[in-house]
């Protein structure tokens, strides 16, 4: 870890195999953080935190599985560096997702039901409560989102949504240390919010060596 | 939508590139040039091997700038869509003379 010494600049690396990786990197740059678009396991080199965007979660395991990304790209959150995963993103970090015929990178004790808000047209918009961004709620953008069926003991939930026909609050954000997963799309609106939170537990990771 | 679209450096609506993509070379020319994705129809279903040509659309695609990669998903796809002839055309069938 000392040889990222020299890095001056905090670097985020964004997952680009496939779905909205460029709307990710565009919040990133809007906070001055350098980015760097992923697609082997050359580019994780370096990076001090990675972000698994959305997109269709089987799409992005057979691509991950095409191009040998499984093993580098577990080995990276195994490094203890900043990981974030939205919608799809959840899905590959979770310890279990329904339906998938591929393997999950279980680096998050949670299980997640794939799709299971609906099809495309019970997509939809709604503000949270997270106290983590301070007390303006978040506009939460959800499309085709997973559900998080359940989070072990050591899974810190930052946000819910009420459930009416499950009748209780399922976790859409949660955190398991240096892991984060939002079952909704941040960089789909122009609220930086969350994007600067994941920015500031990458600079205050023991493994960036972000100066700013 | 003007300030906005100078803001950004770029429309702010999705760009795709659609129409005679036949080769994992045309998806990735079209990327090249700045589409933010690109369907592909015919250019698979009308190719000898829709399965795999389509497996290697996508990955040409996801590495639209790594030549190696370009060159090893473009080998063995079988044959391609093969474009229509003006020649061959019947007379009646071009558009241009035919008019409206």
């Amino acid at each position: 870890m000392t040889a990222k010494i020299e890095h001056a600049l905090t670097t985020i690396g964004v997952l680009a195999l496939q779905g909205d990786f460029i709307e990710h990197e565009s919040m990133l740059r809007r906070l001055g953080v350098s980015t760097r678009q992923v697609r082997s396991a050359e580019d994780l080199r370096g990076l001090d935190g990675l972000i698994i965007p959305g997109g269709e979660s089987t799409t992005f395991c057979r691509l991950m599985e095409d191009f040998n990304l499984y093993r580098p790209v577990g080995a990276f959150v195994q490094t203890g560096a900043p990981v974030w995963g939205t919608c799809a993103g959840m899905i590959v970090l979770a310890g279990n997702a329904s339906d998938l015929a591929f393997p999950t990178l279980e680096a998050l004790d949670i299980e997640v039901l794939r799709n299971a808000y609906g099809r495309q047209v019970d997509s939809f918009e709604t503000d949270l409560d997270i106290a983590a961004l301070g007390e303006e709620p978040f506009h939460a953008v959800f499309i085709r989102a997973p559900v998080v069926g359940s989070v072990g003991p050591g899974v810190e939930v930052m946000a819910t949504v009420r459930s009416e026909p499950a009748g209780r609050e399922e976790p859409v954000a949660v955190r398991q240390g240096a892991v984060m997963a939002t079952s909704f799309h941040p960089e789909l609106t122009n609220d930086v919010r969350f994007h600067s939170y994941f920015v500031s537990l990458v600079r205050t990771s023991g493994t960036s060596a972000g100066s700013k | 939508m003007v300030k906005e679209t100078r803001e950004l450096g770029r429309l702010p609506v999705v760009n795709f590139a659609a129409g005679g993509v036949a080769t994992p070379a045309d998806a990735a020319l079209m990327m090249q040039l700045g589409a933010d994705g690109v369907f592909v129809g015919s250019g698979i279903f009308k190719s000898g091997d829709p399965a795999a040509r389509g497996h290697a659309i996508v990955k040409a695609v996801t590495n639209y700038n790594n030549a190696a990669i370009l060159a090893e998903v473009s080998r063995g796809l079988g044959e391609p869509m093969v474009g229509i002839a003006v020649n061959a055309m019947a007379e009646g069938e071009r558009l241009a003379p035919r008019g409206w």
